[in-house]
């Protein structure tokens, strides 16, 4: 009998194994590799205290990167909840195509970031996209803008696409709640003489404060973390007025500090890791009060 | 039954993979057998790597030859710009090397690379040094951290110039300007007739820095860059470097560029200068290795000159050393070296510059395929008008962020040309001190 128990636990050790080496490891070395000097060919010349971590916030181009960064998580962490949540409930409703219509909302997800990130790089030129075409013919050429090459929107138009292609997601995790809801209290609740709005108050939205947390600490971190969307649409550009903390650790790593790099890593982690904190506590706090 | 049924399968499928790798084995056995057997050379695989637009006319003639002699080459193409040089970085960080890299000249530590002499094999004494002057290279493709020759010239010089439609300029009765009063006016005839005057592809932000390097490219720079370096001067103090940045800033305020810089690329201005929608663009002269291929209808209408920043005669065109091959130290690094050798031969180049342009680097290539555009170029150098676009090595990544900050100089509100030379200043100081550099501590 013990045997069997020990027998399960070794059966763990392989994975184990192999996540201690290729992330804890790296994940553990990263935290002193941020007080050093590590240049482009890996090597440690000397331990620099906190040094990188001054040159980071002496960068005023850092400093933006930071503000966008916040900015970009902010405002697709909302729109993906809202929207999500409103097209989850919309493909919970007893309609014929409703299987088509998951199906349709969910798409973009599947699709390659950087696929997505050309197409709309063509969507949004300033004289042939389709978006600004598409305005002038209407009569709107004054909302005709320069999408990722103006300093002011640029961040607002990545943070679209960034929508557009992950909303999908959130709403089957709300879908998938919505669906674990009973049929019974709802109805019990409507013969009572609840409104369509104190069902959903008072029954379906506290159902749904799991889910909620999931989506919504997944979204801060994905929006936290972002690179690729940001990369492929704009470099950054123009110029840094779209560049975020990944890029400018991209930058750093590019110029060989690996060192700056790697404390620009640092720093990301203890955001994400505080952002997660805070919301874990107020949202479940939401829920058990 | 199942039992049994699974026993066979996994035994047939064992059966399967010891057959399928038997007959490789018995291929790859004939193909060197068949390689020894016939006399010819045993062919060496040769792995590169490089920006895909240098791989063009040239070296489509130079890999069957290569193959005839014995070496088949294996290129691996990255992207422009920063992001193929990153590509390229991080396959040297995890040990993913080539056998020959293709990169610009006079590489060195701060290029991320890894310290040159750990990394690449010196070709001092190599045979194709017996073509080569280095005294002409100097400061351009050797390597400030131990002055040794790790890079073998690929390709030809280039000259940064104003590459512009002379079609244009002849229906339109403009001449080649010779001072910036002059050029200014030209740039309002051209904005009158409807034709962008100077083209900036600012979505590539690579291109942007072109006006900077070339007004750079001075004597000024020669004498400023060895004080930079040691921190006995300031990058501010580098007067011509900033020309470029306030003539790019002049350029926007008076209107005489393309609409929608930013959202314009590279292959649009090409495209732009060779049907007369452009007049003017900053540009060297490697652009029209593209344009022969791209474009080839509009190659004849182009020629060059040189921005008269300084006029009365004064000013320089820029020379960009030829690319260069580094030759990476490993397991095949002779076979490597041998093909540096064969294709540095004058017999050989000859072959890559009859159907590739620019100005070779080795002595004895006696044919060459340049375009109007780059012999108008090639012209300054012969006069003597011309300098190394960096006139003294960077010992610390001063101009690693200039693509970028040049391209901020586009955007409303983006930094002006002094914040930029600070920023320049700032990024210098940083890598010079995570070096330990005892003049920036």
């Amino acid at each position: 009998m013990l045997k069997k128990q020990f027998y399960s636990y070794w059966l763990l050790v392989p994975g184990l194994l192999i996540f201690a080496i290729f992330f804890i490891f790296p994940s553990l070395m990263s935290f002193y590799f941020a007080f050093t000097n590590l240049n482009g060919a890996f090597e440690v010349t000397r331990f620099v205290g906190f040094e990188n971590f001054i040159t980071l916030y002496e960068n005023p181009d850092n400093i933006l990167a930071l503000k966008n960064t916040f900015l970009y998580a902010f405002i697709t962490t909302l729109f993906k909840i809202v929207l999500g949540l409103a097209l989850a409930l919309l493909a919970n409703q007893a309609i014929k195509s409703k299987i088509v219509l998951r199906s349709v909302l969910f798409f973009p997800v599947i699709l390659s970031t950087v696929a997505v990130a050309i197409a709309f790089r063509a969507l949004y030129h300033p004289s042939t996209g389709l978006i600004n075409v598409f305005l002038k013919a209407i009569g709107l050429e004054s909302l005709a803008k320069s999408w990722l090459t103006d300093p002011s929107i640029v961040m607002y138009a990545i943070s679209f696409v960034e929508i557009w292609k992950w909303t999908g997601f959130t709403m089957v995790l709300f879908l998938a709640a919505l669906q674990s809801v009973p049929n019974d209290i709802i109805e019990a609740a409507e013969i009572d003489g609840a409104t369509p709005w104190q069902r959903f108050r008072f029954i379906t939205m506290p159902m749904l404060i799991p889910v909620l947390n999931t989506n919504v600490i997944l979204s801060v971190i994905g929006g936290l973390k972002v690179f690729d969307i940001v990369y492929a649409l704009t470099g950054g550009g123009p110029g840094n007025a779209s560049s975020v903390i990944n890029t400018a650790v991209f930058k750093a790593y590019a110029a060989g500090r690996n060192g700056e790099a790697t404390a620009a890593n640092l720093v990301l982690f203890v955001i994400v890791l505080a952002a997660v904190l805070l919301l874990n506590k107020f949202i479940n706090r939401e829920n058990r009060g | 039954m199942k039992k049994a049924f699974k026993t066979v399968l996994t035994a047939a499928l064992s059966v399967g993979l010891a057959a399928s790798l038997a007959a490789c084995s018995s291929s790859n056995n004939s193909n060197e057998a068949n390689n020894s057997g016939n006399g010819a050379p045993e062919v060496k695989t040769i792995k590169m790597l490089g920006h895909s637009t240098w791989f063009m006319q040239g070296m489509d003639a130079i890999i069957p030859v290569a193959k005839q002699n014995g070496f088949n080459l294996e290129i691996e193409k990255v992207p422009e710009g920063d992001d193929g040089a990153n590509l390229m970085k991080t396959r040297f960080a995890t040990n993913d090397k080539p056998d020959i890299l293709f990169y610009q000249n006079g590489i060195n530590n701060t290029h991320g690379f890894g310290n040159p002499g750990d990394v690449f094999v010196d070709q001092d004494g190599q045979p194709w040094m017996d073509n080569f002057s280095k005294d002409s290279w100097k400061n351009m493709m050797d390597t400030i951290d131990d002055g040794k020759w790790y890079g073998a010239p690929y390709g030809g010089a280039d000259m940064g110039v104003v590459i512009y439609n002379k079609r244009v300029f002849d229906e339109l009765g403009l001449s080649v300007p010779v001072n910036m009063d002059e050029f200014w006016s030209v740039a309002e005839a051209l904005k009158a007739a409807n034709i962008a005057p100077i083209y900036f592809s600012g979505q590539d932000a690579w291109t942007t820095q072109l006006p900077v390097l070339i007004s750079s490219a001075s004597k000024q720079g020669a004498e400023l860059i060895p004080l930079i370096n040691e921190n006995k001067a300031k990058l501010s103090e580098w007067t011509d470097q900033q020309v470029g940045m306030d003539f790019i800033k002049e350029a926007l305020s008076r209107g005489v560029t393309n609409e929608n810089i930013l959202s314009s690329s590279y292959d649009n201005a090409q495209k732009a200068l060779s049907s007369g929608e452009a007049g003017m663009y900053f540009m060297a002269t490697w652009v029209m290795n593209e344009m022969v291929s791209k474009y080839p209808d509009g190659v004849a209408d182009l020629g060059s000159f040189v921005i008269p920043f300084k006029g009365n005669g004064e000013d320089m065109a820029a020379i960009w050393a030829p690319k260069s091959m580094y030759v990476v130290k490993g397991d095949n690094q002779e076979a490597a070296q041998e093909f540096v050798n064969w294709f540095l031969q004058p017999e050989i180049q000859d072959i890559f510059f009859a159907n590739q342009g620019g100005i070779p680097a080795i002595q004895g290539v006696t044919k060459t395929s340049l375009t109007q555009a780059e012999l108008d170029a090639k012209n300054y150098m012969d006069k003597g008008q011309a300098i190394g676009n960096v006139p003294f090595p960077f010992l610390h990544g001063a101009q690693s962020n200039l693509p970028s900050y040049t391209q901020e100089l586009f955007v409303e509100g983006g930094k002006s040309p002094e914040e930029v030379i600070a920023a320049m200043q700032r990024d210098m100081e940083v890598d010079a001190k995570s070096k330990g550099d005892a003049n920036f501590q």
